[in-house]
């Protein structure tokens, strides 16, 4: 063995010599490692495995232990020992408990003699998430989210405009899916998908959106947005060889709002079946005919739509 | 005789009590925590942090903002906003852009025109699916010195099924989309089939993957066999680490050294590697356990860490008083961080994990590290509703070094614990434990064939600086639990992070 250089030195400790079981080894310096032992004996592993989601007497992550006492009394060991093993959801606002599988039943059984314990004479204090709950602070507008929004794509963005316009805009399709009336800028979070206040006043109803001369449409590739000076976002698409940058901001009128579109690569007439439901839609440039705006090459290099509100 | 022997040595041993200088047994003796106040009306949970060369600190928080704090000033200044759950952030060019993993998009943020904010968000990569499942986070990015970018892809929870609308495709392997769209309809008929989707489900790309994306854009499947990887880190030897969680199929939460085509242990991203057409949930364990690559090291679940997070590698000694070559990681539930020192065997990297900064002062929900230039830690707490925290705290080494571990070898015999100064005149007592871990479909694994190993004779070398620790086996597959007692330097500090955890993948002849 290559430790010649090692002097033997005289202690040796003998693993089955030791009086204490493992677990309980404990010296000064084992405080660096070690988690505040307890008296009881099920505090110890209530702290490793449960405190950081369940406090004594307000709800956090997960319900408080005067709740779980309530649920679960003496005579309920056996069935808070088989729920924690493999939880399910008893509460819709809460996430789901992780099992606590790797404990064995016998320690859980103590944690359960612990929560019992510990909560005699506690009275629930109320409900919290044991963090402030973050108060969605005045934004300027326009302001542009990503959020999972309903009857989009899951990669879509919600722009919010003056005058409680606001528009979803599909980076996936890359294209406006509709407008509804809010000024509300928290649209909802990674678990709590946004819901709208009202139905949609405008949805884009057409299969495609350009039509380009005949040929088959390409699928979209997103490349990004860009914020004005004022915060409108100006989305960035390539459809072929064409480049499209469409810029979400309000309109002069009020109830109103503007798509300016920027087109680059266009050859020959450029078509946008603009078939929708509610609003009214103007544009700077070209004809509308059924829905389905014709707009010259040089006019489809920069022209602007108005959706006014119904 | 020798026992004997062996019973007086260790009757002395135990009373003996060597001297401990209390003041150093706290990692408040050698590290300070500052809670640095965050900018008024973010969301007070940090998904991503990096700090620039100029020693200000950006973050990424919950709601969205990326804001740039200047220390000095104590000012926070907002570069860019409405982002979706952030959960990763680089910087490029001095801090003028920013790379960061949103809910859909790898998305790079630039000041273009100079005014201090962003007003370009550029796509970097996008061609990842997105089901609508709650807990389908996106971790990273990591860059590579090629400029390659890495990120970790989470699968998502059969605690909810999916969105109508998916961004796909949806993989056809497994249970239907549609009977995965109409959960909402009828929660307790969910709750009732959703095992047919099983407990973490990948079904649209990449999801439990890790992927690359080259400087060009182009975007490969470097890894399979995540869970829940919400920790990636580069070392500066250009190793991939990702952390991942204890749940079904993963026993206790690892650390993985990634490397490109490998499969690492929860199977349901397995359906994103080329022409596979198997259902994993059909699959059997011996199969599955044959293709994985084991982890490289194992925290006991609530002892070291319930959910690791990020791992970040060490910075030069006299900035921090850790020696470089190290990673540190955080977790979600435990009031410490934790060392890993790594040791490579056979061509396999291995290694140990140390708690470090057991302390009230850290709390809990440590997730994202970045190393500021004056060698100060900066952490930012997060919980998703979880458990876990919120907030900013800055860690400063208080330039006293503690007693530490700094290497532990696995030999042919045994163990070489190593210490970054000699030990003092008593002699410290080593007991050696090892376990296991089932790999199975369940959640989580209890410790399975638990067992004290016998200690030969401890040899201690001439500086004094490392101990030999000769086990009559090293058997591959098993965590070691090496606990370090009664050890203490020549003034009588004491041994800061004293549990040691070997998991041993290979033997030194390579035995697995």
């Amino acid at each position: 063995m290559p430790y010649s250089h090692l002097i033997p030195i005289r202690v040796i400790i003998h693993a089955s010599l030791l009086i204490a079981p493992l677990t309980a080894i404990s010296t000064p310096q084992d405080k660096t490692d070690e988690k505040e032992p307890e008296a009881h004996l099920g505090k110890a592993d209530y702290q490793l495995n449960c405190a950081a989601c369940h406090l004594l007497d307000t709800t956090s992550v997960g319900p408080s232990l005067v709740t779980i006492a309530s649920t679960y009394p003496a005579d309920q060991q056996e069935t808070f020992v088989q729920w924690v093993k493999a939880p399910g959801k008893k509460n819709p606002e809460m996430i789901q408990m992780p099992p606590m599988a790797h404990v064995p039943e016998a320690k859980l059984a103590l944690i359960h003699d612990y929560i019992l314990e510990a909560t005699v004479g506690v009275k629930e204090k109320g409900k919290g998430h044991g963090f402030p709950r973050f108060e969605e602070p005045e934004r300027k507008l326009p302001y542009a989210v990503r959020a999972f929004l309903p009857d989009t794509s899951p990669a879509s963005i919600g722009i919010i405009l003056e005058g409680k316009i606001s528009v979803c805009w599909d980076t996936e399709a890359c294209r406006l899916r509709y407008a509804w009336s809010d000024d509300n800028t928290r649209l909802g979070d990674f678990s709590n998908h946004a819901k709208l206040p009202s139905p949609p006043y405008y949805r884009e109803t057409s299969e495609r959106l350009w039509l380009f001369a005949s040929d088959k449409e390409t699928k979209p590739k997103y490349l990004g947005y860009r914020l004005g000076k004022n915060g409108a976002p100006e989305f960035n698409y390539q459809i072929g060889p064409v480049e499209v940058r469409e810029k979400i901001d309000n309109g002069k009128a009020a109830g109103t709002f503007v798509r300016e579109f920027t087109i680059k690569g266009a050859s020959g007439v450029v078509h946008l079946d603009l078939q929708s439901e509610g609003g009214a839609i103007t544009s700077s440039r070209g004809t509308i005919n059924d829905g389905v705006l014709s707009v010259d090459t040089t006019d489809s290099q920069k022209f602007t739509l108005t959706v006014s509100r119904p | 005789m020798k026992h004997c022997l062996l019973i007086i040595l260790f009757a002395s041993t135990l009373g003996a009590a060597p001297a401990i200088a209390e003041r150093w047994a706290d990692w408040g003796d050698y590290y300070s925590f500052e809670r640095v106040p965050l900018p008024e009306g973010v969301d007070a949970q940090i998904g991503g942090i990096v700090s620039l060369a100029d020693g200000r600190i950006a973050a990424a928080f919950a709601s969205g903002e990326i804001d740039i704090l200047d220390p000095a000033e104590k000012s926070w200044t907002r570069f860019a906003q409405g982002l979706q759950t952030p959960l990763g952030l680089i910087s490029e060019n001095d801090g003028s852009s920013f790379l960061t993993m949103q809910w859909s998009e790898l998305t790079r943020v630039s000041d273009t025109d100079s005014d201090g904010a962003a007003d370009f968000y550029q796509n970097v990569w996008n061609g990842f699916g997105v089901s609508g499942n709650y807990h389908e986070f996106a971790f990273g990015p990591v860059r590579d010195a090629d400029g390659n970018l890495y990120v970790a892809l989470n699968t998502a929870s059969n605690g909810a099924g999916i969105a109508k609308i998916v961004r796909g495709p949806f993989s056809p392997i497994g249970y239907p989309q549609e009977k995965m769209s109409n959960w909402r309809e009828d929660r307790d008929d969910w709750a009732e089939r959703k095992a047919l989707a099983g407990r973490m489900y990948a079904r649209v790309p990449y999801r439990g993957c890790v992927v690359k994306i080259t400087p060009e854009g182009k975007s490969s499947l470097f890894a399979t066999g995540f869970r829940s990887p919400n920790g990636i880190g580069i070392d500066p030897k250009g190793r991939l680490w990702v952390t991942d969680n204890q749940g079904d199929w993963i026993g206790t939460s690892p650390l993985y050294h990634v490397e490109e085509g490998n499969f690492y242990g929860h199977p349901a991203s397995l359906i994103w590697k080329d022409g596979w057409k198997t259902d994993p949930l059909k699959m059997s364990v011996e199969e599955l356990d044959e293709m994985r690559t084991p982890p490289a090291a194992r925290f006991p679940q609530a002892e070291l860490a319930n959910s690791p997070t990020q791992p970040i590698p060490t910075i030069a000694p006299e900035l921090f008083g850790l020696p470089e070559g190290e990673l540190i990681i955080g977790d979600m539930n435990q009031r410490n961080l934790i060392r890993f020192l790594p040791d490579e065997v056979d061509g396999t990297v291995q290694g140990t994990l140390i708690p470090f900064l057991l302390t009230k002062e850290l709390g809990i929900g440590n997730h994202r590290f970045t190393f500021a230039p004056d060698g100060s830690l900066w952490i930012g707490k997060i919980h998703l509703k979880w458990a876990g925290g919120e907030g900013l705290v800055r860690v400063k080494w208080k330039g006293q070094p503690a007693f530490l571990v700094v290497g532990v070898d696995l030999g042919e015999d045994g163990f070489d614990i190593q210490f970054n100064r000699p030990l003092g005149k008593d002699q410290p007592t080593i007991t050696v434990s090892r376990h296991s871990y089932n790999y199975h479909q369940s959640y989580g694994s209890p410790k399975v064939d638990e067992s004290e190993v016998e200690v030969d004779p401890l040899t201690i070398s001439a500086d004094r600086q490392s101990i030999q620790v000769g086990l009559p086996e090293i058997k591959p597959d098993y965590l070691y639990t090496i606990n370090v007692a009664h050890a203490a330097d020549a003034e009588g500090r004491p041994l800061m992070g004293n549990v040691l955890r070997y998991n041993v993948v290979v033997d030194v002849k390579g035995s697995r």
